[in-house]
């Protein structure tokens, strides 16, 4: 198929991408920052090529040069960076590269928020009402004045965004300004342009994702739905396939076909829909891209989807038939964050990373035992999912894989997902939206409290007891009134 | 031995270390609310930010505990603990000075306060932006905002004091 394929990622993602290019014995070319010395990417991709200083993973011309320097003929973009971006897509093209992923003119016309959403209405989708151009985060104005008329609540959104990145939910008028200037600033980090847009939001909604395949001959098929809606600080972190309780109507279906052939769609994508409380769907956008949520569905067609994808681009074709097993997937995402301070990310070194197994587990992590976090990106370890004949199957297997799951050097959202797992909303089935507005418990066990206080007391005498350790009197191992320090 | 104050949660114990912690038996005897608790260490060492197990009335625990003593992680999630000594006011909950600090290297990017205003806990204080996202830093307590040593546009370090709340 191909000769040589570069990588232009990292993490979690791509590992995932080597790992497929193993299988079908394509060798893989690993691109890296510094920061990124000694990753797992790097470690397993045949060959690897140091970034220069100040080049990025978004540095196109940098990255195209070490692909034909390399001898590679196709760039896969994985997700975020340069995935969705028609420019990098053009200049592999030019360069004679493959570019992994939908065609350019294709990813031009999802680029646009406002634009694909039009045309999504043109083929029959409903959309939600929105603002009906894009501003510049300065026209505060202007932007209030559309507020006003839309009525809050409301996204504020990069219009040439996707995904959860750089968009924020806005109550009420208060919290309009500083909204704009964050979802602005994010837009302009992420996706090269400040313009944001405004969307009516509908509270108890739930975000329902389409994936599919389509190949060059214009055949989709439908790979599944999967539930999206669990999200804090905009970081998704746990999802269910499929989405459950619903179906979707086939006129749907076709008219999601009619638009991926209209703008000339190839590949692997998901369409995300809103559903509101009456089963009413909203096209929101069409990610043009792998999903972070893939495994979830591949765990529930047993398809590599990068396998997949890559074959259609190279012009076989796809898949004939996906046979969907019975049953549930649900898939977390651990990310190194301080769930005690908002979810700040929290790099650092990983002492302990012990991910689970066992069967119908399944783990994608790009982090390991001694390896950097680094500061600079993402702060996601590794997803986990599970397979279940049953929702609760499911449900009882995804509480066995988080518990056996240790992860120690950075703080991670694991305590969140495992009370989430354990009772509350999403445990019953019955969550949306409104779900994560309020705070949860971060422990669902009141029995280790006792013990708890005693291993508590104990570190706090063996810090204070470290801390006088210098003399030797101490280390008899008893008490002095003057080992103080109670603040350090 | 010395007594604590300990929270857990809001639940609040009392607790008396009976044991030097090394001892020829490796068993620490801690009084917890009155109840005898016996705690085995993993090891003679004190550093207890390496401690992953430990054996706590014949059973075995897989932990975590925060070098800060903010939190201990086990089994079944994250537990807050709060340690103080009987009568004094508790010892070091991460925000009681209300001294905002970077808790992770990044960029302020904006600065919603101005020194003299009255702000509650919770109310945004200013962005700090890391690992590409825009972080909100909020009010850890109410009271009044004291110095601001940073202004949009200014790189921090981590532990840099960014604003103090008084």
């Amino acid at each position: 198929m191909f000769k040589k394929v570069l990588v232009a990622n990292r993490g979690v993602i791509a590992v995932r991408i080597i790992r497929t290019l193993r299988d079908l014995e394509i060798p893989s070319l690993a691109v890296y920052e510094e920061s990124d010395y000694g990753s797992l990417h790097v470690l397993l991709s045949d060959e690897s090529a140091q970034l220069p200083e100040a080049q990025h993973y978004t540095s196109e011309k940098q990255i195209i040069k070490i692909a034909l320097k390399h001898g590679a003929d196709a760039i896969h973009p994985g997700y975020g960076f340069m995935a969705e971006s028609s420019r990098f897509a053009e200049a592999c093209h030019a360069a004679n590269l493959t570019f992994l992923g939908p065609p350019a003119k294709a990813l031009a016309a999802c680029s646009s928020k406002l634009e694909i959403m039009e045309q999504a209405e043109g083929f029959g989708m409903k959309v939600l009402p929105h603002s009906q151009k894009s501003f510049a985060p300065k026209c505060l104005a202007e932007i209030s004045a559309s507020a006003q008329k839309l009525g809050y609540p409301l996204h504020v959104k990069a219009s040439a965004g996707s995904g959860m990145r750089a968009s924020r939910l806005i109550n009420g008028p208060a919290e309009l300004e500083a909204g704009v200037e964050i979802a602005s600033r994010e837009a302009q980090i992420t996706f090269e342009g400040e313009q944001v847009y405004l969307e009516k939001w509908l509270t108890k909604s739930r975000t329902i994702q389409l994936q599919f395949l389509i190949d060059k001959s214009g055949k989709m098929i439908v790979l599944g739905t999967v539930d999206v809606t669990m999200n804090k600080h905009n970081r998704r972190f746990l999802c269910e396939a499929p989405a459950p309780g619903i179906e979707l109507a086939p006129e749907l279906i076709s008219s999601c076909e009619k638009l991926l052939k209209q703008i000339g769609y190839i590949g692997l994508g998901a369409f995300e829909f809103l559903l509101d409380q009456d089963g009413n769907y909203f096209f929101m956008e069409l990610q043009a891209r792998i999903q972070n949520e893939h495994s979830a569905i591949e765990l529930l067609t047993r398809l590599d989807l990068v396998r997949e994808q890559i074959k259609i681009i190279a012009g076989l074709p796809c898949t004939s038939e996906v046979k969907p097993t019975n049953g549930v997937t649900m898939q977390c995402r651990i990310y190194a964050e301080d769930l005690l301070r908002q979810s700040l990310p929290s790099p650092g070194v990983l002492r302990r990373f012990r991910l689970p197994g066992g069967p119908n587990v399944r783990v994608d992590a790009f982090a390991y035992g001694g390896c950097v976090i680094p500061e600079r990106f993402d702060p996601l370890l590794s997803t986990i999912a599970c397979w279940g004949e049953t929702r609760h199957d499911c449900l009882v297997r995804m509480r066995r894989a988080l518990r056996d799951t240790a992860i120690t050097g950075v703080k991670t959202n694991q305590a969140r997902i495992q009370v989430l797992l354990q009772e509350g909303d999403f445990a019953d089935g019955k969550y949306n939206h409104d779900t994560m507005l309020l705070p949860h418990k971060l422990s669902f066990s009141d029995k280790f409290d006792d013990k708890l206080a005693a291993i508590a007391a104990i570190a706090f005498c063996a810090k204070i007891q470290r801390s006088g350790l210098h003399k030797p009197e101490r280390l008899s191992g008893g008490w002095h009134a003057s080992s103080r320090s109670f603040n350090d | 031995m010395d007594k604590f104050e300990i929270s857990v949660e809001q639940q609040k114990f009392e607790v008396e270390i009976k044991s030097p912690l090394i001892n020829a038996s490796g068993k620490i005897e801690v009084l917890v609310n009155g109840k005898p608790i016996f705690v085995k260490l993993p090891g003679r060492e004190l550093h207890f930010e390496d401690w992953h197990f430990i054996e706590v009335d014949s059973q075995s625990f897989e932990l975590d505990i925060d070098p800060e003593l903010r939190w201990i992680k086990s089994i079944d999630g994250l537990h807050r603990i709060e340690l103080s000594k009987p009568g004094e006011s508790v010892a070091r909950p991460a925000s009681g000075d209300g001294r905002i600090k970077a808790p992770i290297p990044g960029l302020i990017t904006k600065v919603f306060v101005e020194p003299g205003q009255a702000v509650n806990e919770g109310d945004s204080i200013l962005i700090l932006e890391a690992m590409k996202m825009e972080n909100v830093m909020s009010a850890p307590k109410a009271g009044v905002v004291g110095a601001i040593n940073v202004s949009a546009g200014k790189t921090v370090s981590l532990g840099d004091v960014l604003v103090y709340i008084e």
